[in-house]
């Protein structure tokens, strides 16, 4: 931990009754930075945020904001969260409906004087481009308006951490791009240090700086996106980001048997049950080579850029698996039916143990 | 989706706990559920009680035609109100017809008068000095054969009357059911070979099924509560056989064990409409709408549906309003006067204050459940909303026979320290109408409360609270004026029920003190029908109040239609106890 950091929790566990929803966290958020939370639902991210934010009792462990403590379960310290200085923004965007959208944005802002207020509120409305919208009813707001206010609503404060839950999931597919590209140059403009809750693994790729992927409470895996995309550190998290092809693999002197050839164990001990895991698009179609395995296609599905290509093996110990293949860029792809030698790229096929 | 559960700070939910924490708001929401128990109690340990001479006496007489009569009362009512309220709701909801609109809301005005009202202004209408008789007299002479003229103070008299005021409950139910159904699923079913008929018999109808039966079970409970009615009639019902044991025989013992046989028959049909409510959520296939695809209604079929709807307003409103009106408007004398006004001015500060109490009662239930859910807490609002389905008479007697206990207790204590006593403190005071007001009113303010605290979600409040509120300021900025229009509708809702209501206030009124209920009746018990036309006008009036209300939430609520904003308009069908249960909204744990 360091003074500088806007937010760091140091061993946060966390039960409902007998389930341990969080489970010895430890999260760092620096200054201007972007930190996504990932995981399935229900593996305690929003308990962090809601731990963070003060919402929630803190139960074990310490969290600091700016190098100072603001909850300790050893002393009961747990500051308020209207203390905190915390923005937060929900998956409902929670916007009081009896004000107006000038009101909503401006009820953070009761310690300045009222000029001052007002020049603040037209500030944050300019940075979301809501400022037309200033006198009128959050129910008359569009999804990703509401959204725009509630953004700048917990902005207008100039907190020293922004606390977003879920918060483009209301918001539809083609919407959520647009708003998600906005907010994501906002945030860095403004270089307030954010913590972002998401289920969503292309979400937290395209938000964040860092993300930590959890499950059932824990932390499996912090990083950089393409760190932890191409880097991952067991299947679980290997799969959470794409649809990937999983075979179970043998370990003989150190390297596992794999329809592509042999391939480093990571160090996994001989005779040790292993899983060969490959992204659909590290599956190439080379042609007859060294380490290609000969394979039939049984359907193709054409999307534009790309074209996913459902091979199965025809030849080797693995003869009978099917594969998906994600094939990019030019050309036609295969045809049904066809005969074709699949080999696999260096980034995106991993071994782990386990069966 | 996460949502967020009322409270995952403080009670981690088991699934028993042996030692409650005795934190605030439980202990209150517990205090109110003892205090709506009590009566219930009371009445129900008389069953344990020797029966005395007079319950011998009317074992063998005239008990089983007080049950016979209430049941028969009960299940005609039960069948009158699913023949007037299912059709009218389903023409209103799926057909088109010309005046549709306007039957819409008018299907519910016959709820503004209470049923003794329209019991005696019928027998006015009926009686030999009545227009009926008077018109038929001068078209036929005086010699009107005795056939002719309906007798309508009676067994299936009082059902007619109560079905024409107590249909609004199914009515109103079984329009909601209809309205929330998918209009796919009717259309699917019509893809699938059905006619609409058929679609009606096989699909929309078993899907509002629980509505209705809810809906049902009500009116049935408003029949057994009803005593102006039957006792005007001379109909001789449970409810008026408590009366009489105890008012006439003076045997409070006999009368508490009729109410208790009275109060079964009660829970078994709250029994029945708790079971209703729970299945209701079932029937909700999705949550996209469209507008209903409508029949056009066209000849016979439209002229029909315009009769069908427009025969219970006449029935049920405007000819006893204009009966009343009438009487009112040449009978000036006998109610523009000071007495009058002192009539309205005992109702009103009667029925004020405590619909203000029992809003602000309900204030501490719904934080309770919001602030510190627990399975204690959820038991205890559960019982202290239960009091709806207590019949007035019950309720008095539950009232009354505690608290002159009490009395004579204070009295005698006084008596032997300081040889000094203070009288009647409790019974024959306006506290026992107070309280028993409360007990039975105060589950439809909890549910409009509760439905309008619903309407502020957690993040609302995670919101002030990071915005720099302390959690009073949350309550006074964020709360307060979101719920402000909930409230206000909760006081007036409550307050209308309290002006409407007789028998309990008849036997628990201090002596010699009169409201525009009480004198209603004892007026229309001496047949000086037309100067009870005053107080009674009156209590129209007002009643009428929350039917333009739920005309104006029908009118805005239509779903796929767009979301209602309106102020009031959208609590108030919270007010029938059946259309917002508070156990059903009860806290989902977030994040498993």
């Amino acid at each position: 931990m360091t003074a500088s950091d806007a937010l760091f929790l140091d061993r946060v566990s966390h039960d409902f009754g007998k389930l341990r929803a969080v489970d010895g966290v430890e999260i760092t958020v620096a200054a201007g930075e972007v930190v996504c939370l990932l995981g399935p639902s229900g593996c305690g991210k929003s308990t962090v945020l809601r731990l963070s934010a003060g919402l929630e009792a803190l139960q074990q462990g310490r969290i600091a904001m700016r190098g100072q403590i603001v909850g300790d379960a050893a002393t009961g310290r747990n500051m308020a969260p209207e203390h905190r200085q915390v923005g937060l923004v929900f998956q409902d965007f929670a916007l009081f409906p009896h004000l107006t959208v000038a009101a909503n944005v401006a009820f953070g802002l009761t310690a300045l004087p009222a000029g001052e207020r007002q020049e603040r509120v037209r500030e944050a409305l300019a940075q979301v481009g809501m400022l037309d919208y200033a006198q009128t009813y959050p129910h008359a707001l569009s999804g990703g308006q509401q959204q725009r206010v509630a953004l700048a609503r917990a902005l207008a404060p100039r907190p020293a951490l922004l606390l977003l839950d879920e918060p483009f999931s209301g918001l539809d597919a083609r919407l959520r791009e647009q708003i998600r590209e906005d907010t994501v140059h906002l945030l860095k403009a403004s270089g307030i240090a954010t913590l972002l809750v998401t289920h969503d693994p292309e979400e937290a790729m395209f938000m964040a700086d860092r993300i930590y992927l959890m499950r059932r409470g824990r932390v499996e895996q912090a990083g950089r996106p393409s760190d932890i995309y191409y880097r991952p550190l067991n299947a679980f998290v290997a799969s959470f980001f794409s649809v990937v092809n999983e075979l179970p693999v043998q370990v003989v002197a150190g390297r596992v048997e794999t329809p592509f050839g042999p391939l480093p164990a990571n160090g996994l001990g001989d005779g040790q049950p292993a899983q060969l895991v490959i992204r659909p698009e590290a599956i190439r179609f080379d042609g007859p080579a060294a380490g290609a395995a000969g394979a039939m296609v049984e359907e193709v599905r054409f999307l534009g850029a790309a074209a996913l290509v459902r091979a199965r093996l025809t030849e080797g110990a693995h003869r009978g698996r099917l594969l998906v293949a994600r094939l990019a860029g030019n050309g036609m792809p295969p045809m049904q039916g066809e005969a074709v030698w699949l080999s696999i790229a260096n980034q995106g096929v991993f071994v782990f143990s386990g069966a | 989706m996460t949502t967020f559960s009322s409270d995952l700070t403080t009670a981690p939910r088991r699934a028993f706990r042996l030692l409650p924490r005795w934190q605030p708001w439980t202990l209150s929401v517990c205090l109110m559920a003892i205090a709506v128990a009590a009566p219930i109690v009371v009445v129900f340990s008389h069953l344990a009680k020797p029966n005395g001479e007079l319950w011998h006496h009317l074992a063998t007489t005239v008990l089983w035609d007080y049950i016979a009569n209430s049941l028969l009362l009960m299940i005609g009512v039960g069948i009158g109100v699913v023949l007037i309220g299912v059709p009218a709701a389903w023409m209103v909801t799926l057909c088109r017809f010309p005046g549709r609109r306007l039957f819409e809301w008018s299907l519910l005005l016959p709820m503004a008068m209470p049923a003794y009202v329209v019991a005696y202004t019928y027998t006015g209408l009926l009686d030999f000095a009545g227009p009926v008789q008077s018109v038929l007299r001068n078209m036929i002479g005086d010699l009107v054969p005795l056939g002719w003229i309906p007798e309508i103070r009676n067994l299936p008299g009082s059902i007619l009357i109560l079905t024409l005021v107590f249909y609004p409950y199914v009515y109103l139910l079984a329009r909601t059911a209809f309205l929330e159904q998918s209009s796919c699923v009717l259309e699917v079913s019509r893809t699938l070979g059905c006619t609409p008929w058929r679609s009606f018999y096989r699909v929309a109808l078993p899907l509002a099924r629980p509505a209705i039966v809810g809906g049902v079970a009500l009116a049935m409970m408003e029949a057994l509560n009803d005593f102006g009615t039957v006792q005007y009639f001379g109909v001789d019902t449970m409810a008026t056989g408590i009366f009489r044991v105890w008012q006439g025989l003076g045997d409070a013992d006999s009368a508490a064990q009729l109410a208790a046989i009275l109060l079964v028959f009660v829970f078994l049909l709250l029994a029945i409409e708790r079971w209703s409510r729970g299945r209701q959520s079932f029937a909700h296939t999705t949550t996209r709408y469209r507008p209903l695809p409508r029949y056009q209604l066209s000849g016979w079929r439209s002229a029909g549906a315009l009769v069908g709807c427009s025969l219970p307003i006449l029935l049920g409103f405007f000819v006893p309003a204009g009966m009343l009106l009438g009487w009112a408007l040449n009978n000036t004398e006998y109610w523009m006067t000071w007495g009058f006004l002192g009539l309205i001015r005992n109702s009103f500060t009667m029925a004020g204050t405590a619909a203000v109490l029992a809003v602000l009662l309900a204030m501490v239930m719904a934080y309770a459940l919001r602030l510190h859910a627990s399975r204690l807490s959820n038991i205890a609002v559960r019982i202290a909303s239960i009091g709806y389905a207590v019949p007035g008479t019950v309720l008095a007697i539950g009232v009354l026979l505690p608290f002159a206990a009490l009395d004579h207790g204070i009295n005698a204590w006084t008596k032997a320290q300081f040889g000094w006593m203070p009288g009647l403190i409790l019974s024959g005071t306006l506290v026992a109408v107070t309280y028993a007001y409360l007990v039975r009113f105060l589950t439809g303010s909890f549910n409009i409360v509760e439905t309008s605290l619903g309407k502020i979600t957690r993040s609302m409040d995670f919101a002030a609270r990071s915005l720099g509120r302390s959690p009073g300021g949350t309550l006074v900025q964020v709360h307060l004026p979101i719920m402000r229009g909930g409230l206000l509708t909760a006081v007036m809702l409550t307050f209308v029920e309290i002006l409407k209501e007789l028998s309990a206030t008849l036997v628990l009124r201090p002596f010699d003190f009169d409201t525009l209920a009480t004198k209603t009746y004892d007026l229309a018990s001496d047949e000086r029908l037309a100067e009870a036309s005053g107080p009674s006008l009156a209590i129209a009036l007002v009643g009428i109040l929350p039917v333009i209300l739920l005309s104006r939430a029908i009118a805005k609520s239509r779903p796929g239609e767009g979301e209602a904003e309106g102020e009031a308009g959208d609590h108030t069908d919270a007010y029938l106890p059946s259309l917002a249960d508070p156990h059903l909204t009860a806290p989902a744990i977030a994040e498993k």
